[in-house]
């Protein structure tokens, strides 16, 4: 049994579940296209790289990440929110490749395409997390977290005001509601929680580059919460596990070299992606909608 | 100043090739209301058909280049029917999803068959002529040529035949074109074969005056959505107008500031034009629909 | 709703079939009973495995693939050559290769994979310098030997003594450059450089010890990886008038920016790096955007190994060899005789590498490692004639390879 295969895979999941509840948020939630998203987690990883090589104590600098990604998310939400659907789709882009033009061109803070290697292992509470075992259970523990706040969120007031404001904006806007805070209030709560899983990913792999914060990386999430079913937590998680199980288990299948195994992979996991949205468009677990009697 | 007039005409240039993806991906949006992301692999599609039948096939340019629209052009209707008209009552995102996944499929495809080696179509020799202070090539020239004959035609396509009297009825509204008795189906497969086979002379000529490789849609997919947001979605004409803005922003733009910002420029000019005009250039208000449901 | 729950059993069923994988043994671990073999602590403890499983990750997908696919093929023909000379003591070498997909964590997975289901003791890669750099340290903890092709940062040198490098440090270019530029008798130069790790080593490296010379730059001017238009940042390099521009780019661009300068009447002479000498730049510019085009290459052309490689790599994939092909044959040749002299284990690959490296000359040239796993390599100097890179004739000095460090 290869255990160390099966930890190190749970831990991706575990961050890309980050990702996938914090962007359900912005996306399915509220219904606010962004495809920015890699950026906030990467501003994460290099707040928190930067500041733990620093010297700066684990807790204090993921807190840091996260206002860092929140604050930029603030900052970038004030022109951008008043845009709708795909307009903000590509400007979210823009600002998302533009974040990442700033991780490669400020060589002397991030050391730009050469990378950030020798980030430290998180320590904290006098544990180092120094193994993928150890790291496992921290990343499993934020995840929960992170779950249970996005659950609160869904569920309250203001969660109910957000799908409201997917669905009908104006009509939201007619009761009297603030709708640009509520989007601006949710961005900043779910690129903050990107940034935590930039940090966790920063600490795990101990490099960083800005070719880890593409734009696919976005694209992968969102297929992810598309499938999971919009706006569902639950589903988010269980289809990160199922994306990643395939995507990296399509590795074990003896392809014949001739045929270009590593291509052919990408190939099968495109049809089965085609395949799975044609029979669950709604998603895994699709939203329920609440009937009044 | 003669440096600017070739810096414009370059730019001018680059937002031909451009200009035929975009109205491609414009007419798409204005039928099914969703950003196709496969555009870009389409496009690539088109420029190994077109390079496999010149270079390998021997056959000349133009019939080749011809062809390669014709078979792009099934190709664009294949993917519409198996992958997006599953889902055309499901929400847009899951067509979102299924067209990332087609781009995987495409661009995996392609290097299965192809290989991941860098290909041309050995144009090279042809030189370029100086007309005043300006250099242009041969290729440069087709491109201008090439892409001013097709926006005619299709704006006469557009506007002067009941095809594309249908097809803009279905852009307006697809329930309605139902009831008036329009095949929407069949006018959905005509959009998909008119955009892909644009797609194809986009990538074809791109492929000629660069190079080929199997990942070179995606950079065509960002541009091409960047300048249908930018001249308001579903505005084809207003794609065109934001096809050579950015063609020429981009050139002239890395003249002042580093070529490192190239990517941010284009996208910096992006988010303030939106800033400015949120529905695009000549985008109407009710136009900027939410894709995400 | 049935549709959803049929969905929802074949997905839980493709789950359940790739859970078995994990946790069986693939078949053809269970083929080689081998797999023991890690947990020994000495080879000759060890029973000797039907096959030696060496590891490979690169870029395979994307849009790097063209440099990862270029040194499996190099990859590829070594194992053909290994197994027809009846493998390393008569046990045949098998290559599995993994795709990093240029992300540091999918890198970590392959690696693992690699190390923990097939059980490899030495992996070879990957070819970039930041990916090599985001695998190191697992390498080091779960003592795997790595050895990257092509990967020169500076900083892998750091990464502890199961790393090694075939190509020389990104360091040793650029004071080749500064001789390439007394002998041509420039004291202003234009610089292009590619915006990335590798562009960036080798621009600097030049610049300071250009200046260090007394020489000027006229411009430095970088370009972005991935483009396809690099017109204006031509015209910027044009309106300064280089006699000389030294040039450090990839296949991809190089190819794209020399046939765009030439269009654009940019008369010079330019120098490039190692990783633009390749059969593909006069092909895909053109040979007359690139006639009398100097360059470094890493090794040499002219020696009968690189020869013979040449021939068996036509007769095999009926081309040219491609870029990065011939280092990547020299690694996977470094680690079979490592494996043939230290035996099947990590440490034993470690410390025969060194001692087999003194000695190897293969189509890249020597090998010989330096006491971080670094190999010190030489340069040749290069020119375009006619559409194909040949061997510079210098007029005055006669010496045809010159040493660096």
């Amino acid at each position: 049994m290869e255990l160390a295969l099966v930890v190190h895979l749970l831990v991706v999941i575990t961050i890309y579940g980050i990702l996938a509840i914090s962007l359900n948020l912005v996306v399915g939630a509220t219904g606010l296209f962004n495809l920015g998203h890699a950026a906030f987690y990467g501003i994460g990883a290099y707040t928190s790289a930067l500041l733990v090589k620093a010297g700066v104590p684990w807790l204090l600098a993921v807190l840091a990440s996260m206002a860092m990604a929140g604050f930029v998310a603030f900052i970038i939400g004030i022109p951008t929110l008043r845009l709708v659907g795909d307009y903000l789709a590509v400007v979210t882009m823009g600002l998302g490749e533009i974040t990442r033009a700033v991780f490669k061109n400020w060589i002397s803070l991030t050391r730009g395409p050469m990378g950030l290697p020798g980030i430290p292992h998180i320590a904290f509470l006098g544990i180092e997390f120094d193994t993928a075992e150890k790291f496992l259970i921290l990343s499993v523990a934020c995840l929960l977290i992170v779950f249970v706040i996005a659950e609160r969120v869904l569920y309250s007031p203001f969660g109910r005001a957000l799908k409201g404001v997917r669905e009908d904006e104006a009509a939201v806007q007619a009761l009297g509601k603030d709708t640009y805070w509520f989007k601006m209030r949710v961005l900043i709560i779910g690129s903050a929680m990107a940034g935590l899983a930039g940090s966790l990913f920063a600490h795990y792999i101990t490099f960083i580059d800005p070719s880890s914060f593409v734009m696919w990386l976005t694209f992968f999430i969102f297929l992810i919460i598309v499938l999971g079913g919009l706006g569902n937590n639950l589903g988010a998680i269980v289809v990160t596990v199922v994306f990643v199980a395939l995507r990296e288990g399509l590795r074990f299948v003896g392809l014949p070299l001739w045929l270009n195994p590593a291509a052919l992979q990408q190939l099968i996991f495109g049809i089965l992606l085609i395949i799975a949205t044609i029979f669950v468009p709604r998603g895994l677990i699709p939203e329920r909608k609440v009937v009044y009697k | 100043m003669e440096i600017f007039v070739q810096l414009l005409v370059n730019g001018l240039i680059a937002g031909g090739t451009y200009a035929l993806a975009a109205v491609g991906y414009s007419m798409v949006y204005g039928a099914l209301k969703f950003i196709n992301f496969a555009h870009g692999s389409i496009a690539m599609v088109g420029a190994y058909l077109a390079f496999v039948l010149t270079v390998l096939g021997n056959v000349p340019l133009v019939p080749a280049f011809l062809c390669s629209m014709v078979l792009t052009a099934g190709v664009g209707v294949m993917v519409e029917r198996v992958a997006y008209r599953p889902l055309r009552r499901a929400p847009k995102l899951a067509s979102l999803t299924t067209a990332i996944a087609v781009s995987f499929v495409l661009d995996a495809a392609v290097m299965i068959i192809m290989g991941a080696d860098i290909r041309t179509f050995n144009l090279t020799g042809l030189g370029s002529y100086q007309i005043g202070p300006v250099y242009i090539t041969p290729v440069q020239g087709a491109i201008v040529v090439t892409s001013l004959v097709f926006m005619v035609g299709l704006y006469w396509l557009l506007t002067r035949t009941k095809l594309g009297k249908a097809i803009r009825a279905v852009a307006d509204g697809i329930s309605l074109a139902e009831v008036s008795g329009i095949n929407t189906n069949l006018i959905i497969s005509a959009v998909f074969a008119i955009g892909s086979a644009l797609a194809a002379a986009s990538g074809a000529l791109i492929g000629m005056d660069t190079n080929l490789q199997p990942t070179m849609g995606f950079i065509i997919t960002v541009k091409a959505f960047a300048a249908v947001v930018l001249g308001g979605l579903g505005n084809v004409w207003g794609a065109v107008v934001g096809a050579f803005l950015i063609g020429v922003v981009e050139n002239t733009g890395v003249w002042f500031i580093p070529p490192v910002w190239k990517d941010s420029i284009a996208y910096g000019i992006l988010i303030l034009a939106l800033f400015l005009r949120p529905s695009g250039i000549f985008g109407k208000k009710e136009e900027a629909q939410v894709t995400v449901l | 709703m049935k549709y959803r729950t049929f969905a929802l059993w074949i997905i839980l069923s493709l789950v359940v079939a790739l859970a078995a994988q994990y946790v069986a043994p693939a078949p053809l671990a269970a083929e080689s009973p081998g797999l023991s073999a890690a947990a020994t602590p000495t080879a000759e403890a060890a029973e000797k495995p039907q096959v030696y499983k060496v590891g490979f990750i690169s870029h395979l997908t994307g849009d790097a693939a063209v440099y990862g696919q270029s040194m499996k093929m190099g990859t590829e023909l070594a194992v053909e050559t290994i197994n027809a000379a009846g493998g390393i003591n008569g046990v045949p070498v098998e290559v599995i290769y993994e795709d990093d997909r240029l992300s540091a964590a999918d890198a970590q997975t392959a690696f693992l994979k690699l190390a923990e289901v097939d059980k490899v003791p030495v992996i070879l890669g990957s070819a970039s310098s930041t990916i090599s750099l985001s695998l190191c340290p697992k390498a080091q903890e779960k003592k795997v030997v790595q050895v990257s092709q092509v990967s020169t940062a500076p900083a892998l040198k750091d990464c502890g003594k199961y790393f090694f490098s075939v190509m020389a440090s990104d360091t040793a270019q650029g004071p080749e450059w500064v001789k390439v530029a007394e002998y041509l008798g420039v004291k202003e130069a234009a610089v292009m450089y590619i915006n990335n790790d590798y562009g960036i080593g080798v621009k600097d490296t030049f610049v300071q010890a250009f200046e260090a010379a007394g020489g000027k730059l006229l411009i430095v001017q970088p370009f972005e990886l991935g483009g396809k238009d690099f017109r204006t940042e031509i015209l910027k390099v044009k309106g300064t008038n280089p006699k000389v521009v030294f040039i450090v780019d990839h296949v991809a661009e190089a190819s794209i920016i020399f046939k765009q300068a030439a269009e654009l009447g940019l008369k010079t002479q330019w120098v490039t790096d190692v990783s633009i000498v390749s059969p593909e730049v006069p092909q895909l510019a053109g040979a007359d955007a690139v006639e009398g085009m100097m360059g470094l290459r890493a090794g040499s052309t002219q020696t009968p190994e690189y020869q013979a490689f040449r021939e068996a790599f036509v007769n095999k994939f009926g081309k040219e060899p491609t870029i990065w092909a011939d280092f990547a044959y020299d690694a996977m040749m470094l680690v079979a005789k490592a494996i043939e002299k230290g035996g099947y284990t990590a440490d034993g690959i470690q410390q025969a590498l060194f001692e087999v490296a003194e000695t190897y000359i293969g189509p890249s040239g020597a090998k010989k490692f330096d006491e971080y796993g670094i190999s010190q390599g030489s340069y040749e100097w290069v020119v375009v004639k006619n559409g194909e890179w040949v061997l510079y004739e210098k007029t005055e000095q006669t010496e045809e390879t010159e040493k660096t460090e």
